[in-house]
C-alpha cells in the first residue's frame, strides 16, 4: 500500500503544480512583445504544450519498452505497462494535438502545417494510441491480441526518433525545442526557468498516474483472474 | 408431456432451396404447447433449414409458416413473400447470435424485452445466477470463453419463455454444442420446466442427452421429408423464474446506440476521413481565391466531408455480421428489419456538425449575407446528406447480402450518389453565390435540393424495398 | 487580437484531460477494489453486484 500511497501523492502534487504552473504561465510569465508575435498572448500556451508533448514521448517510450518486454518474456507486468502507456499516450497527445493548433491559428493564422512533421507525427501517435485503447477494451485478452497490439505499439515507437529529430530540422512554423537548444538560444531566461519548471511539475504527475495506472490494471488482472476461478467452478 | 394439443408454430408444405439443392420438399410440421421436440438428422439433412426457416429467416419456393399465437394463425412467412408481425420468441443459431460488445446482463435482458416481456432486476440476476453467469453480468461477451458464451445465448432464448405468462415458442440449435456438463444439466431441467408451463421447443440436434428429453422425435432426412415419433421422455424440471408481465419495447434501437456508445467505431470511422478531408481542404485551398468563378469548387470541397462521412461503411452491419447477430435480429424483428439497419446505421447526426464545420472553415472571405432562406437551403441540405447516408447503408446492406460480402467491391455500388452530390453541390455553389431562389425552375436551389433528395430517396427504396428478406 | 482567450482555451483543454483521466483513474481503483472484495467472498454461489465494466 506504501506504493499506491506514492502514486497518488505524486498525482495529486503533479495536480496541484499544475495549477501552479498554469497560473504563472498565464499571468507572472513575461509577455512577449507585439511586434514579434501576431497573438503574444497565445505563447503562454508552450508552457503547458511542450511538457505535454515530452509527457507524450515519455509515454511512447514506455510503450516501447512494455512492448519489448512482452515480445521476450511475456511479462505480465510489461503488459501492464503496456496498457497505462498507452493511456497516457492518448491523453497527452490530445492534449498536444489540440493546443498546437489552436496556438497555430492564433499566431500563424493556420492550425496545421502539413509540412510539419512534427505536428503530423504527433497525430499519428496520438491516432495509435486511440487505436491501441480502443482495441484493449474490445478485443479478448488473448496472447494473439498483446502480440498484434505489441506490434502496433512498437510501429508507434518508430515515429518518436523521427519526431525528436524533426525538431531539429525544421524550423518553419514550430519554434524549436527549446529545452535542449543552448544559451544561444535567444529565449528569454524567464521564460525558460518557467518552462523548466512546468516541465519538472508534469514530470511528477506522469510519475504519479503511471503509478496509479499500472495499480489499476494490476487490479483488474486480480478480478479477471478470479473470474477465471469461478468460470471454473461454475463449468465444474 | 403435452399439456393440450393447441398448435404454437406450424409449416406446410415448404419447399426450400438452398443454392442450388432442394433441401427440403413439402415438409409439413406442427410445435405444440406444452412439448419438448427433438429435430434430428444426419449432418446436411436440413435440419437447420428447418428450424431456421421457421424462425423465419429463409424465403421458401413453396409453402408457408404460421404462429398461432392466442389461437389466431399469423404468417410468419410464405412462399408468396408475405410477412407478418409476430410477437417475440426465443432463438438460439447455431453461432451465438450476438455481438461481442454487448454485456452479458445487456443481452439476456435485451432478449427478453425484445420478445415483449418486461424483465425485472431480480429475475435477471437469478437466472445469470442459475447459469454460473452472476459474476460475469457485466463483463462484454467478447470476454468470455466459448463455453460461457454458448450460455449466455442458450440463456437468451431460453429467458422469454421463462417470463412469459403465455405459451412461448423457443428454438434451439445445437443448444448444447459447446456447452459443458453441468449446464446441459441445467438445459434439460429447463425444457422440461419450461414444457410443464406450457411453452413450445424446438431443439435441433443431435445430442443422445438432448434426444432422451424430447417429447417427440421429428427425424429430417436427405429426402428433405419429415417423419415423426413419439417418446417416453425423462423430463427434467429445475426452477425459473416466475413470469412477468408483456411489455413492447423498441430493443434494437437502444442496442445500436449502446453499442455505438460503448465502442465508438462508427463516428471514428466516419469522422476522421471526414475531418481529414476537411483540414487538407482547408490547409491546401487558402491560395484559391474566393471569388464567384470558385463557388462550384468551394461548395464541392464544403460538401466533401459531410459526403465522405455519410459513404464510409456502417459500422452496425459489421456488428451484425458478427457471430450471425443480423439473422437472430432479422429473426425477431421480422418483416422490417432491412429498413430499421438502413436507417440505424446510417449517419444519422454527424453530417451535420460536419457541414456546419465545414461551411465555416472553407468560406474564407466571401463576402455573405446569409438571408433566413439562405440558412434554410443550408439546413436542407444537410438534412440530405442524412438520407444520403440511410441510402449508402442500404446499399452496403445488399452487398452484404452475398455470402462472401468481403470479396465484393462494394464501393462500385455507392458511386451512384455522385450524381445526388453534384446536385446538393451546385445547390450549395448558388447559395454562396448569393442566388439562392426558391422558384420550381430546373436548376435553381430548391429545384436541384428536391431533385438530389427525391434520386436519394429511390435509390434508398430500392435497396431496401426489392431484395427479399 | 493578443491571444489570450486563446491560451485560456487551450489551457482548459489539456487541464479537462488530465482532471477527467485522474478522476476516471481514481475511480476505476475504486470500484476495482471493491469488486475485488465482493468476488473474493463469493463461493459457490456468486451473488456479487457489479457495478461496474470492464
Amino acid at each position: 500500500m506504501a506504493f499506491r500511497g506514492i502514486g497518488y501523492g505524486l498525482t495529486i502534487a503533479g495536480l496541484a503544480g499544475m495549477v501552479f504552473a498554469a497560473v504563472l504561465g498565464l499571468t507572472y510569465a513575461p509577455s512577449v512583445s507585439s511586434e514579434a508575435w501576431n497573438a503574444p498572448d497565445a505563447y503562454r500556451i508552450l508552457y503547458l504544450h511542450v511538457p505535454f508533448a515530452w509527457c507524450s514521448f515519455l509515454s511512447f517510450t514506455v510503450l516501447f519498452y512494455g512492448s519489448l518486454m512482452w515480445y521476450l518474456k511475456r511479462s505480465e507486468a510489461a503488459w501492464f505497462l503496456f496498457q497505462s502507456a498507452s493511456d497516457l499516450g492518448l491523453v497527452f497527445g490530445l492534449g498536444v494535438i489540440t493546443s498546437g493548433p489552436i496556438w497555430g491559428s492564433a499566431e500563424w493564422g493556420t492550425p496545421w502545417d502539413w509540412g510539419d512533421l512534427r505536428l503530423n507525427t504527433f497525430a499519428l501517435l496520438t491516432a495509435v494510441a486511440f487505436f491501441l485503447v480502443l482495441s484493449r477494451r474490445a478485443q479478448p485478452d488473448t496472447a494473439e491480441t498483446r502480440d498484434t497490439l505489441s506490434a502496433v505499439g512498437l510501429f508507434g515507437f518508430a515515429l518518436v526518433p523521427i519526431t525528436a529529430l524533426a525538431t531539429t530540422w525544421y524550423q518553419d512554423r514550430h519554434p524549436g525545442v527549446l529545452v535542449v537548444e543552448s544559451e544561444g538560444s535567444g529565449m528569454d531566461p524567464e521564460i525558460r526557468t518557467l518552462l523548466l519548471l512546468s516541465f519538472a511539475i508534469m514530470c511528477v504527475l506522469f510519475a504519479g498516474l503511471l503509478m496509479l495506472s499500472n495499480q489499476r490494471y494490476r487490479l483488474a488482472a486480480a478480478v479477471a483472474e478470479r473470474k477465471a476461478e469461478l468460470d471454473e467452478e461454475a463449468m465444474s | 408431456m403435452p399439456m393440450s394439443a393447441r398448435v404454437l408454430l406450424s409449416a406446410e408444405g415448404l419447399v426450400v432451396d438452398r443454392g442450388a439443392r432442394k433441401v427440403l420438399r413439402g415438409v409439413d410440421f406442427a410445435l405444440n404447447e406444452g412439448e419438448v421436440v427433438g429435430l434430428v438428422g444426419v449432418n446436411g439433412s436440413g435440419k437447420t433449414t428447418l428450424l431456421e426457416t421457421l424462425a423465419g429467416l429463409h424465403s421458401m419456393a413453396g409453402g408457408k409458416v404460421e404462429r398461432h399465437d392466442g389461437g389466431v394463425p399469423v404468417t410468419v412467412r410464405d412462399s408468396d413473400g408475405q410477412r407478418g408481425d409476430i410477437r417475440g420468441f426465443g432463438l438460439a443459431l447455431q453461432s451465438d447470435g450476438m455481438c461481442g460488445d454487448e454485456t452479458v446482463a445487456e443481452r439476456v435482458r435485451g432478449a427478453c424485452r425484445v420478445a415483449g416481456r418486461a424483465a425485472d432486476e431480480a429475475a435477471i440476476a437469478s437466472m445469470l445466477d442459475a447459469w454460473g453467469l452472476a459474476h460475469r453480468a457485466d463483463d462484454r461477451v467478447a470476454k468470455l470463453s466459448g463455453g460461457l458464451r454458448r450460455r449466455v445465448a442458450v440463456l437468451s432464448a431460453l429467458a422469454p419463455a421463462a417470463l412469459s405468462q403465455e405459451p412461448t415458442v423457443v428454438l434451439l440449435d445445437e443448444p448444447s454444442e459447446g456447452l459443458d456438463e453441468t449446464s446441459r444439466e441445467l438445459l434439460v431441467g429447463w425444457l422440461g420446466s419450461l414444457a410443464a408451463r406450457g411453452h413450445g421447443i424446438l431443439v435441433a440436434t443431435h445430442d443422445p442427452e438432448m434426444i432422451a428429453a424430447c417429447y417427440r422425435i421429428v427425424t429430417v432426412s436427405e429426402a428433405g421429408i419429415v417423419t415423426s415419433e413419439s417418446t417416453d421422455a425423462s423430463s427434467g424440471s429445475s426452477s425459473i423464474p416466475e413470469p412477468s408481465g408483456p411489455a413492447e419495447f423498441n430493443e434494437f434501437l437502444g442496442w445500436a446506440l449502446r453499442l455505438e456508445k460503448r465502442n465508438p467505431i462508427d463516428t471514428i470511422n466516419r469522422g476522421v476521413p471526414a475531418l481529414v478531408a476537411l483540414l487538407l481542404a482547408y490547409t491546401l485551398s487558402t491560395d484559391i481565391p474566393r471569388t464567384s468563378e470558385n463557388y462550384d469548387l468551394l461548395a464541392a470541397l464544403i460538401l466533401t466531408p459531410a459526403f465522405i462521412s455519410a459513404i464510409v461503411a456502417p459500422a452496425l452491419l459489421k456488428r451484425l455480421a458478427e457471430e450471425r447477430a443480423g439473422d437472430w435480429w432479422r429473426a425477431m424483428i421480422g418483416a422490417h428489419s432491412r429498413v430499421w439497419f438502413s436507417v440505424l446505421g446510417s449517419s444519422l447526426i454527424l453530417p451535420l456538425p460536419l457541414f456546419a464545420l465545414s461551411w465555416f472553415i472553407l468560406i474564407g472571405e466571401v463576402d455573405i449575407a446569409l438571408s433566413s432562406l439562405d440558412i434554410l437551403w443550408l439546413v436542407m441540405i444537410a438534412f440530405t446528406i442524412i438520407d444520403m447516408s440511410a441510402a449508402a447503408t442500404a446499399l452496403h446492406l445488399l452487398v452484404g447480402d452475398l455470402s462472401r460480402p468481403s470479396a465484393a467491391a462494394g464501393i462500385l455500388l455507392q458511386l451512384i450518389l455522385i450524381w445526388p452530390f453534384l446536385q446538393l453541390s451546385s445547390a450549395l455553389s448558388s447559395v454562396i453565390a448569393g442566388n439562392g431562389s426558391s422558384e420550381l425552375a430546373l436548376g435553381s436551389t430548391i429545384a436541384d435540393i428536391g431533385i438530389a433528395w427525391l434520386s436519394i430517396v429511390l435509390i434508398w427504396a430500392f435497396a431496401v424495398v426489392i431484395p427479399e428478406d | 487580437m493578443s491571444g489570450m482567450i486563446e491560451a485560456y482555451i487551450a489551457y482548459s483543454i489539456m487541464f479537462g484531460l488530465v482532471i477527467w483521466f485522474s478522476r476516471d483513474l481514481l475511480a476505476d481503483i475504486t470500484s476495482l477494489e471493491a469488486e475485488l472484495e465482493a468476488l473474493s467472498d463469493a463461493v459457490d454461489n456468486p451473488s456479487a453486484s457489479n457495478d461496474s465494466e470492464e
